[in-house]
């Protein structure tokens, strides 16, 4: 074999097992200073079962101590009622300095500062905010933010919202937005259910005058569940399709690199709620539903208290962006007592066959009746698939929002029976009596079935109808950032409510719950908006 | 462990299946594969497709490899025939781009959505060794890789035709001095690789839980070169102890709490590392013979 020829057969072969990783080596580097820098926290004792191997405690797991219980969280209502803006925080005490303590709204920014200022051994709550980021400035690196110290609560700059205004993406008839989503990859939305129905909102609205006048556009884009794709596709959206703002749909690190690089070009950027890290502290990010920390402590109750198991295994992607989401659940699960964990793992992106089984054996071995896990449809399938074939049946909870797909059960069914996933979007059971313009609309643009993924769209776009219509017809983004951060209570009764403002940028407080139901390989909807269990 | 070893086999197995083709190809001609997991996946679809029709699974199986067979000559005919003459650095590319065409064109047919087929065999719990539960269809895998991997070390090793083959890869003008026609031998090669492709597709996707666009390319190309560099990409059982290393370091890295819980990838980058080990200490692989390192086709040159 010529030098040459065996050098790019080296080279191509190097690339791709890199790629097959999932990581950067500066993210491996730097996701081992945060780990390392975890070890060094000394949590206060919990319990634990020290039987069991793998067995993760709030140190070795590297979780942040949990914090005292909400006085009297047992007094919290079952389930948050839509549009109610006062929903008690699950046993998160707000920061008193943030000027949303004193407000209706859960600091959820301050989960992230909470986090941090653990990592420093610090038990206060973190301070107000410093100073005003500049514009433009690019979130701060994970590396910063786990050496730094509490990240200061984001507020959009002052040019951002008083400077010229910027009117890219919108014309006197139409309003021109991007959306990315992973189409190809481990978490393969199904195309078609996309490209049908991703502007139906959108012409339903417009029979009834649109959003002032206008019209919106919907431009799509794979991301292909890829950060450096999803770069790539926003990019291609802001400088060449002239977007006035974008929405990524799924995929943390995806929506994280986008997140980041619409932030750095001021463009507003809306997403399905995933991790908090890396997005805490850009000033044109929005959670449009809970992200995973914050699903974190319901989920915790729906084990405790909905399940009744106790042991707990967590299996969570191996992604620097959901470094928190790990230790938050862990707080978490210990916080609500009488629940064991019994395993904690992290999952290739793209995690092998080999990987898989050996997975689903040791979560076997390991006891646990309750599984969390915070991974992609395919690998999440794969794992119960391997579970099922070991005669392992544990419960599946999870975030979502991919796995709350229906096409999850239908491909994941049966080893998926039973399987509770929080969801921002409800299922076709539930959605007339939600929003009975759904199906009708459906019916009439699109086809005789109306599909889950359709109602995803339907309300994410509803939800982002309700904040061009609080802007008004003078649109712009600095417009539009102003109506969006006043504090406003944005009700589309199938996402839940979100509030935003100049500290907040995870504003649900809600999710609806799924349960996978394998009689008719479907996710049925056991919980509208709910809070708590 | 020993659980890690048995689940290291089995899921190895898998590995090797596509590896097979893989070795085939470069063993004949020289060509790393990169199409090798589309055809494969190309298989999986048609199974699918026929399977969703109504048609028998034993014979939509039977279509499946049929597609296989019909992409692997397809790609020998218009992809690398024309550029046999050139470096093999060319051909690695075109068959990356058959790959990636493939993707898009099951993308653009089939669109982005996740599917699934049933086993072939469905009894989950045939054996159980060290615990650890061995489905029919892991060991259809198994059974199928070993007898393969046995039979094309004796085609090359015993037969005419394994030779005919050898000698085109080493020497394609006297070979065809010889009477010997390289065409038909590549349309043998290639077609040959791609069934053994198909094969490892559909007898994989069941255990995958779903398959969508590029399912063989992005679940298993990349372990499937590894083991059959590991093996020794001239060595056709090399390519079965191959699998079987890479799917061992792997469960085993897994189940070494050190590794699952705080080091992000770490099976891929145990994998990498023996990959270098071997590569460093014994560059023909494990299996290869040591004048194995040079592609046949380039020594010729």
């Amino acid at each position: 074999m010529s030098r040459k020829y065996r050098r790019s057969a080296a080279l191509v072969m190097t690339l791709l097992l890199a790629g097959a990783c999932g990581q950067k080596p500066s993210t491996i580097r730097d996701s081992a200073a945060a780990r390392a820098k975890e070890f060094q926290y000394e949590a206060p004792a919990e319990p634990s079962d020290e039987g069991h191997a793998g067995v993760a405690t709030p140190a070795d797991a590297g979780v942040a101590a949990p914090e005292p219980a909400a006085p009297d969280s047992a007094a919290a209502p079952p389930a948050q009622p839509i549009g109610d803006g006062n929903a008690p925080v699950l046993g998160l005490p707000a920061p008193a300095s943030t000027p949303a303590a004193s407000g209706p709204l859960r600091p959820t920014r301050s989960r992230q500062a909470a986090a941090t200022a653990s990592d420093t051994s610090s038990s206060e709550p973190p301070s107000a905010p410093a100073a005003t980021p500049a514009s433009g400035r690019p979130a701060p690196s994970e590396r910063e933010q786990a050496t730094s110290g509490p990240v200061p609560p984001p507020s959009p700059p002052r040019e951002a919202i008083e400077g010229p205004p910027d009117r890219t993406g919108v014309s006197d008839t139409t309003i021109r937005i991007g959306i990315h989503a992973p189409v190809t990859g481990a978490a393969p939305f199904p195309q078609h259910a996309f490209e049908q129905s991703n502007d139906l909102y959108w012409k339903f609205l417009a029979e009834k005058g649109g959003v002032h006048g206008r019209k919106v556009e919907v431009v799509f884009r794979d991301d292909k569940y890829n950060p450096s794709s999803a770069v790539q596709a926003c990019r291609e959206m802001v400088e060449e399709q002239k977007v006035f703002a974008i929405i990524g749909f799924a995929g943390a690190d995806q929506i994280t690199a986008c997140a980041r690089y619409a932030d750095s070009v001021n463009v507003p950027y809306f997403s399905g709620g995933v991790n908090e890290e890396g997005l805490a502290g850009l000033n044109r990010y929005f959670a449009i539903s809970q992200t995973y920390d914050q699903q974190s402590a319901t989920l915790a109750k729906l084990m405790k208290n909905r399940i009744g198991k106790t042991k707990v295994a967590i299996v969570v992607i191996a992604s620097p962006s959901l470094n928190n989401t790990v230790k938050s659940i862990t707080s978490e699960v210990l916080r609500a007592g009488g629940l064991q964990i019994v395993r904690s793992s992290r999952i290739g992106k793209y995690a092998s066959d080999a990987e898989l089984l050996s997975e689903a054996q040791q979560l076997r071995n390991s006891g646990a009746d309750v599984v969390y896990i915070l991974a992609a449809p395919i690998p999440f399938i794969k794992l119960a698939t391997n579970a099922q074939a070991q005669g392992y049946h544990p419960t599946w909870v999870g975030p979502g929002t991919t796995n709350g797909l229906a096409v999850v059960a239908e491909a994941g069914c049966p080893s998926v029976e039973g399987a509770k996933f929080l969801s921002p979007f409800p299922q076709l059971d539930v959605i007339d009596a939600l929003d009975p313009d759904y199906k009708a609309s459906f019916r009439r643009w699109v086809g005789p079935n109306p599909d889950d993924v359709g109602i995803l769209m339907w309300g994410l776009n509803k939800s982002i109808h309700q904040m061009l219509e609080a802007t008004g017809r003078d649109l712009s983004r600095q417009s539009f950032l102003k109506a969006v951060t006043s504090g406003r209570v944005f009700h589309s009764n199938v996402y839940p409510d979100v509030s935003y403002d100049s500290t907040i940028r995870f504003g649900a407080k809600t999710a609806h719950l799924l349960e996978a139901d394998c009689t008719t390989r479907s996710w049925k909807t056991t919980g509208r908006f709910v809070a708590d269990f | 462990m020993r659980q890690a070893l048995v689940i290291g086999v089995v899921a190895g197995s898998g590995y090797g299946l596509i590896a097979l083709g893989l070795v085939l190809v470069y063993k004949s001609s020289g060509i790393f594969n990169f199409a090798q997991g589309e055809f494969g996946t190309v298989a999986v679809f048609a199974l699918w497709g026929a399977h969703s029709a109504g048609v028998p699974y034993g014979v939509a199986m039977l279509l499946g490899l049929g597609a296989a067979l019909a992409s692997g000559l397809v790609t020998e005919r218009f992809v690398v025939r024309p550029l046999f003459a050139a470096p093999r650095v060319t051909l690695l590319v075109a068959t990356a781009g058959v790959s990636l065409f493939a993707i898009g064109a099951e993308l653009w047919l089939g669109h982005s959505q996740l599917r699934f087929v049933a086993p072939a065999l469905g009894r989950l719990d045939r054996m159980s060794v060290f615990g650890f539960h061995v489905s029919d269809q892991r060991l259809l895998v198994i059974a199928t890789l070993v007898a393969l991997a046995v039979a094309g070390a004796a085609f090359f090793a015993r037969t005419n035709l394994g030779l005919a083959v050898l000698g085109l890869s080493q020497n394609p003008l006297a070979t065809e001095l010889m009477g010997i026609s390289a065409e038909r031998l590549s349309r043998f090669t290639w077609g040959t690789a791609a069934v053994l492709g198909g094969l490892g597709g559909i007898l994989s996707a069941p255990l995958a839980g779903g398959f969508g666009p590029g399912f063989v390319t992005l679940s298993s190309l990349i372990p499937a070169f590894t083991a059959a560099v590991l093996g020794g990409m001239n060595s056709l059982p090399g390519a079965l102890v191959g699998g079987i290393v890479v799917g061992v370091a792997e469960s085993v890295t897994v189940s070494s709490p050190l590794f699952s819980e705080h080091v992000p990838g770490a099976p891929s980058v145990v994998v990498f590392a023996l990959l270098v080990a071997v590569l460093t200490f014994r560059p023909q692989g494990l299996l290869g013979p040591r004048s194995g390192l040079a592609a046949p086709a380039e020594r010729a040159r």
